[in-house]
């Protein structure tokens, strides 16, 4: 399988802000792969890049299956994302976000069922399946969204902060559902600041070795 | 094929979902054309209404007829045909004719009373008054309809009874008449007469061209007609008819645009929750178009079923709206080739507002999905 990653990309949000990234390349491989680095250093937007949400100003981004990051291919069957605010259609029930998911990559109807089902069950949704998006607490839509991402067996998964704010009985749940993720050999980007993930990582790569001295003093300040 | 048909199928159910749980967007956008729509379709009928009430009330007054009077004297009573340039007017409307007879009729109730005898071609125009009993009707509007009365003409005394006059001849002969057949009293008619021919054109359009036309051939003719008509009256009431169609347009764009920038400004109001929902589904790799297509499918569905709603409202009541205007000569019924214009005209301006309202969508789409989503 190939890589993901990014050549020398350049992104700022607009022209008057700061770069957040000015020429650097990354190259994720199977496995689980940790990006860590101090709030506000670039991680998440990385991850928006890798995923096509954000458009570099120059470099470029290559994917497994070589097709560009922004395309409909790509997003809909090759990747998931893990959004930090989650984002579940918030008036659909926890089942119907999961096998929209499924729809939208193309997945035949006996398998979205049948993948559904199991990802409720191992991510202990069961009781819930049926309740809307919007009516879950803060963990239960964690686990949801996390079931989502899982749902189409993508080649890329992209997750922003998976385990921010959860217990360590819902933080042992997702560990056990990544793990099995990477037994199934696809490249996963978690960036995160929770030590407990970090048994699972295969490679981490350190944002603050980007960071230029003045940055890494504001941040610490 | 079969995924685009999954996709479109869960957008028509998140849709429904939506509008089932936030009925208050959809609300607010069906109730705002609605309240719109209707008032406007409203005063723009009522405007229709007031056309045609109008258009009633010229005609009972004679407003499509015209009268043509010619002289006959005496060496001539022998041709009793018609003039010849009126025959053709047959083929655009109903004619009779009378001739005024040039006697004096007494009678105990009245000083001036015309005498007009009647060809057996005018039975046919005149059935409501002449009938077997009485076929001399003596036509009053000022003596008690019915009342039994003794006329003298000519020597000859005549008994008969008073009639209402009927409306044609009511436009051309002020004062009472009394209607005699025609060669009832010979010694009279062949003094001669003026030979009075009554137009009602079948399309009132027409009134002016065939006059013209009369008027012409005997100009051509050399023969003396006098035209009398309400051809001037037909003519500022079609330049009013035109200037009234004209604001009538106006005020059903200025209603349309009001409409259509109200539905934009709604849009606007609602747009970070919009740009939330477009995004999230952009996230899952929906294609833009897609999306936008079915926002303004949904847009356009709301706004286009409110204003037939609104529609259908006035046509419901559009009776009540008619004799809230006071409307009683003209047609109660409103019908969608009189309001056609307007309606085209209030319907375009609202599915600009729909595509005025999906402006802020365009804008959304335009953005990356990374920095509207976290």
């Amino acid at each position: 399988m190939n890589a993901l990653g990014c050549n020398d990309i350049m992104f700022s949000y607009s022209r008057k802000a700061e770069t957040v990234f000015s020429g650097e390349s990354f190259r994720f491989k199977t496995g689980i792969n940790f990006l860590k680095g101090y709030s506000g250093c670039g991680k998440t937007t990385l991850l928006k890049i890798l995923a096509g949400y954000l458009t570099p100003s120059s470099g470029s981004v290559f994917t497994p299956s070589g097709h560009p990051p922004f395309s409909t291919e790509y997003q809909r069957q090759e990747m998931s994302f893990l959004f930090q605010q989650l984002n579940l259609l918030p008036l659909a029930s926890v089942q119907r976000n999961l096998e929209l998911a499924g729809e939208l990559a193309g997945l035949k109807h006996s398998l979205i069922r049948e993948r559904s089902k199991y990802w409720i069950e191992k991510l202990g949704l069961k009781p819930l399946k049926h309740r809307k998006a919007n009516q879950l607490s803060g963990g239960q839509q964690q686990r949801a969204a996390i079931a989502r991402a899982l749902m189409k067996n993508a080649q890329v998964l992209l997750l922003d902060e998976p385990t921010s704010g959860l217990d360590d009985l819902n933080t042992r749940l997702i560990i056990n559902a990544l793990s099995e993720m990477v037994n199934r050999e696809c490249i996963c980007v978690i960036c995160t600041h929770d030590h407990r993930l970090e048994e699972l990582a295969h490679e981490t790569t350190d944002f603050n070795c980007f960071l230029p001295v003045e940055r890494h003093l504001l941040a610490l300040a | 094929m079969k995924l685009l048909i999954s996709i479109v199928s869960y957008l028509l159910k998140d849709i429904f979902w939506r509008w089932r749980e936030q009925p208050g967007n959809i609300l607010t956008r069906f109730t705002v054309t609605y309240v719109l729509v209707l008032p406007s379709l409203a005063l723009l009928g009522a405007f229709v209404l007031m056309t045609n009430n109008l258009e009633a009330q010229l005609q009972r007054n004679g407003m499509d007829l015209f009268f043509v009077s010619e002289q006959v004297p005496m060496n001539k009573v022998i041709t009793k045909k018609r003039h010849a340039d009126l025959e053709e007017l047959k083929e655009y409307g109903s004619t009779f004719e009378l001739h005024q007879l040039f006697t004096k009729v007494k009678s105990p109730h009245s000083k001036i009373t015309h005498i007009a005898a009647y060809p057996d071609s005018a039975l046919f125009s005149l059935d409501d008054l002449i009938t077997q009993d009485c076929s001399m009707p003596y036509l009053s509007d000022s003596l008690p309809e019915g009342m039994p009365i003794r006329v003298n003409i000519d020597g000859y005394f005549f008994n008969t009874t008073v009639h209402r006059s009927s409306t044609m001849i009511h436009k051309f002969f002020q004062g009472n008449l009394l209607l005699i057949p025609e060669g009832m009293l010979p010694r009279v008619e062949s003094r001669g007469y003026s030979r009075i021919t009554l137009f009602k054109a079948h399309k009132i359009d027409q009134l002016g061209t065939l006059q013209k036309v009369v008027t012409c051939v005997a100009g051509l003719n050399k023969s003396t007609l006098l035209i009398r008509s309400s051809v001037k009256l037909l003519d500022d009431f079609k330049k009013l008819k035109t200037r009234q169609l004209q604001w009538r347009l106006g005020l059903a764009i200025v209603a349309g645009a009001v409409l259509a920038l109200i539905l934009g400004t709604l849009s606007v109001l609602e747009y970070q929750q919009r740009a939330y929902v477009i995004t999230l589904l952009r996230s899952f790799g929906i294609k833009r178009r897609l999306v936008y297509t079915m926002q303004l499918f949904e847009n356009a569905l709301i706004v286009n079923i409110a204003a037939v709603a609104a529609y259908s409202t006035l046509i419901y009541f559009q009776k009540d709206l008619c004799k809230s205007f006071g409307f009683t000569h003209a047609r109660t019924t409103l019908s969608l080739e009189e309001m056609a214009t307007e309606l085209l005209l209030i319907f375009v301006c609202i599915n600009l507002g729909v595509l005025l309202s999906s402006l802020p969508s365009l804008y959304v789409l335009k953005k990356d999905i990374g920095t509207i989503l976290s």
